[in-house]
């Protein structure tokens, strides 16, 4: 065949590539496999030519560790939490921008903003935001987030200080995460809103459709490529949320004195590799593979059965 | 219902203004009245107006001036929505995630509130039937009169089968007539309604003919089938005003010239009142009561298609209507006689002398040895019945000229050169410059 002939080239075109995946993906992924279930596995150690016993011992350990399990339920809390609104905010967003003429480029560059700043700094003026302590100088002063509520009568809420409430701190993770996630949803959709032909709105209204069943059964299912996508990749970057926490808490994970109170799964990865515990942190990161797994399954199958492409 | 256009004109502004001279006259001073279930075919060259003038009457776009009227309504400022109006599109706009079913089901559910009246009506009804079947079998007297007023009460009380149906009148006949108590056995409300949706639906599909196809989706569907679904979608509210925007540009010869023929049909068979745009001259006139001819946003002629093609208002109309197309000769009108080159046509008595196009149906050329016109021969086509004859002349402004003439002449027909005489009702002069008509 005239292709075999010349397949020798393609694979030398390949190579760099392909030996850049087998040595930076696949073999860490092998590795990963084999470290998960090599008990208390520490490469320090493994260099000291020590042996290690396998079996599932480092996932019987982690699933029991109670740092582990306050980890993965902040990570499912979040996610839970920020994709489904971010995703609705953010079609709503898109649906009204669509819907302006004037200042439309203007918002959209403004909406897209976040997209291009670094999430540790805004993460940082969250945490200047929803700070007690609005000037150290005057110990009376608060935060502006609770100077705005102030003017509502609301007291002074502490958000992330010391002693601050675990649902204050969701509160402040979740609409973070959630303005962090608007601009790339945002552009996505919007961009799947201007390629619907405006013929199918204009049908819809001579044929005297209401604004709201116009959205959902125009709209809405247009969209649903775009929709599926954007629910797709949110839920899977939600489980790897981490850079979130850290921007707001630092590394600590936490408001002071409650270290690692809003860790994430991928926290507790980072956690058992600074401990040097490899063994510890390659099974917790097939469990959270496992779920990611399952998780983007189930949005598969869903969006099989919903989904118009 | 009749549609009134009064001075309609659209003028799409310029994109920048500093040029605000570049804005586009897309419909010019449009005047006309579309009788009641009446076809108006809206004929004109691509980019004429046609589109803009169809939108406007739907409401999708707004008149820069003048007004609409539906019947005695003046519906210019009306939403699209309250206008009671159907549009099939130029590319028919079919919802691509609905089958043909939700298509068409999907502007009957936009009027639950007044479907919902006529089920509340059809309600009444077989609760009157059955009370007045319920009194002859109990032997109640002045059952008739009874049953002519039920109270709106037992349909609403009838809401639910089960439900206790017994209304303050056969309340009172239950204490005279004691045992038996009416009870309306009536199926439920939301049901009905979407019976009602879907029996008309179903309707609206027998009529054009896909009642076999509403389970697929658009894109399971041929151009001719998809068009049809549009149609059905656009008569199932029962439109006031049915609006085409050249539903047939996406068929092939065959399927066009059958659907056009069904578009007749179906509103014969409706009597709306229908617009019908087409560039397609021989569409219009095949199918149209009336036609309006547009060009570049102004009307250009208005009447019924034979009048129109008999007498055209100036060279546009002239050339636009007929195939194979009207023949046209530079001209001149001399001494009260028109000439064609070197040879005299007719006498033209009252016109002042002028250059002049003169336009010559091609069945308007009779054989004739004697005749005025003499052409050199090219070619003779002989298509069963008809030939056509096609020569050249000096003076036409097309390279050949096309006539047609009875095929048991063709005999006559020799040599290099061919003479005609013309009808004298299919040779039209028109104005040079203005191009109007002057004969
Ligand atoms: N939104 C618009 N903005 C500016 N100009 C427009 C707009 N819509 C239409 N036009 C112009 O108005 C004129 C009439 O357009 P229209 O769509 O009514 O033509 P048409 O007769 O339907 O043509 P076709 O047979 O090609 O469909 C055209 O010159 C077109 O360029
Ligand atoms: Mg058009």
């Amino acid at each position: 065949m005239e292709g075999s002939k010349h397949s020798w080239k393609a694979w030398l075109y390949l190579l760099p590539v392909i030996i850049l995946t087998l040595v930076f993906t696949v073999w860490p992924i092998i590795n990963t496999i084999r470290i998960a279930f090599l008990k208390d596995y520490s490469m320090i150690g493994a260099m000291g030519g020590k042996t290690y016993e396998f079996g599932f011992a480092n996932f019987s350990k982690v699933v029991t560790y109670k740092r582990f399990t306050t980890c993965l339920k902040n990570t499912v809390l979040l996610c839970v939490l920020t994709v489904p609104i971010s995703t609705m905010l953010a079609l709503l967003i898109a649906v009204c921008l669509n819907a302006i003429k004037p200042l439309q480029r203007l918002l959209q560059t403004i909406f897209f903003l976040p997209y291009v700043t670094n999430s540790i700094a805004i993460g940082m003026v969250f945490a200047a935001m929803f700070n007690m302590i609005g000037k150290p100088s005057s110990p009376d002063s608060v935060g502006i987030i609770n100077n705005f509520l102030g003017i509502f009568g609301v007291a002074p809420i502490n958000w992330i200080n010391v002693g601050s409430e675990y649902w204050a701190n969701l509160t402040v993770m979740v609409i973070y995460i959630v303005w962090n996630a608007l601009p790339f949803k945002i552009l996505v959709l919007l961009g799947g809103l201007q390629g619907v032909n405006k013929q199918y709105y204009e049908a819809a209204k001579v044929d005297g459709t209401s604004r709201v069943r116009t959205f959902w059964r125009i709209t809405v299912p247009m969209l649903s490529p775009m929709l599926a996508y954007v629910l797709i990749t949110g839920f899977i970057g939600g489980f790897k949320e981490y850079s979130s926490v850290v921007g707001v808490f630092g590394e600590n994970m936490g408001p002071a004195g409650q270290k690692g109170a809003l860790n994430t799964m991928v926290g507790f990865i980072y956690d058992s590799l600074s401990q040097n515990n490899q063994g510890r942190a390659s099974a917790a990161a097939l469990i959270l593979f496992g779920i990611i797994l399952v998780v983007t399954m189930i949005n598969l199958y869903v969006s099989k059965k919903k989904v118009h492409y | 219902m009749k549609v009134v256009l009064q001075n309609l004109t659209k003028i799409f502004p310029s994109r920048n203004k500093k040029t605000p001279e570049e804005q586009v006259v897309a419909v010019n001073d449009f005047t006309f009245e579309i009788p009641d279930g009446k076809l108006v075919g809206l004929l004109g060259p691509s980019g004429c107006g046609k589109s803009t003038t169809l939108y406007m009457i739907c409401g999708l776009q707004k008149p820069t001036g003048g007004s609409i009227f539906f019947g005695e309504d003046d519906v210019t400022h009306l939403e699209p929505e309250h206008r009671g109006v159907g549009l099939v599109f130029q590319n028919y706009a079919l919802y691509p995630h609905m089958t043909v079913k939700q298509n068409i089901l999907f502007p009957l559910q936009n009027m639950k509130k007044e479907l919902m009246k006529e089920v509340d009506e059809r309600r009444e009804a077989m609760a009157a039937e059955q009370l007045a079947a319920f009194n002859a079998a109990n032997g109640i007297e002045d059952a008739a009169a009874d049953a002519a007023k039920v109270p709106v009460e037992v349909a609403a009380a009838a809401e639910n089968v089960a439900a206790e149906g017994i209304t303050a009148e056969n309340a009172a006949e239950v204490t005279v007539a004691k045992p038996p108590v009416f009870r309306p056995k009536l199926p439920a409300r939301q049901k009905m309604l979407k019976e009602l949706m879907l029996d008309r639906a179903y309707m609206a599909a027998r009529l054009v003919q896909i009642d076999n196809l509403m389970d697929r989706k658009p894109s399971e569907l041929s151009g001719g089938q998809q068009q049809r679904v549009a149609i059905a979608r656009a008569l199932v509210k029962m439109p006031r005003v049915l609006l085409l925007d050249e539903p047939l540009s996406n068929l092939d010869a065959r399927l066009r010239l059958q659907t056009r023929e069904e578009i007749r049909r179906i509103q014969r068979e409706t009597g709306i009142t229908t617009v019908f745009v087409t560039h397609d001259q021989e569409e219009a006139m095949s199918i149209s009561d009336l036609i309006v001819v547009m060009k570049l946003g102004v009307v250009q002629q208005t009447g019924k298609p034979q009048d129109i093609y008999d007498n055209p208002a100036n060279l546009f109309v002239a050339k636009f209507l007929g195939t194979p197309p009207i023949n046209v000769f530079d001209g001149e009108v001399k001494n009260g006689a028109l000439y064609v080159g070197e040879d005299c046509l007719m006498k033209l008595p009252g016109i002042a002398d002028q250059p002049v196009h003169v336009g010559i149906r091609p069945e308007g050329f009779v054989l004739d040895k004697n005749g005025p016109l003499h052409m050199e021969l090219v070619n003779v086509e002989v298509m069963g019945r008809d030939m056509s004859v096609i020569s050249k002349n000096a003076a036409a402004q097309t390279p050949t000229v096309r006539s047609i003439i009875d095929s048991d002449l063709r005999s006559e027909i020799g040599g290099e050169t061919v003479s005609f005489s013309i009808k004298p009702n299919k040779i039209f002069v028109f104005h040079k410059e203005t191009e109007e008509r002057l004969y």
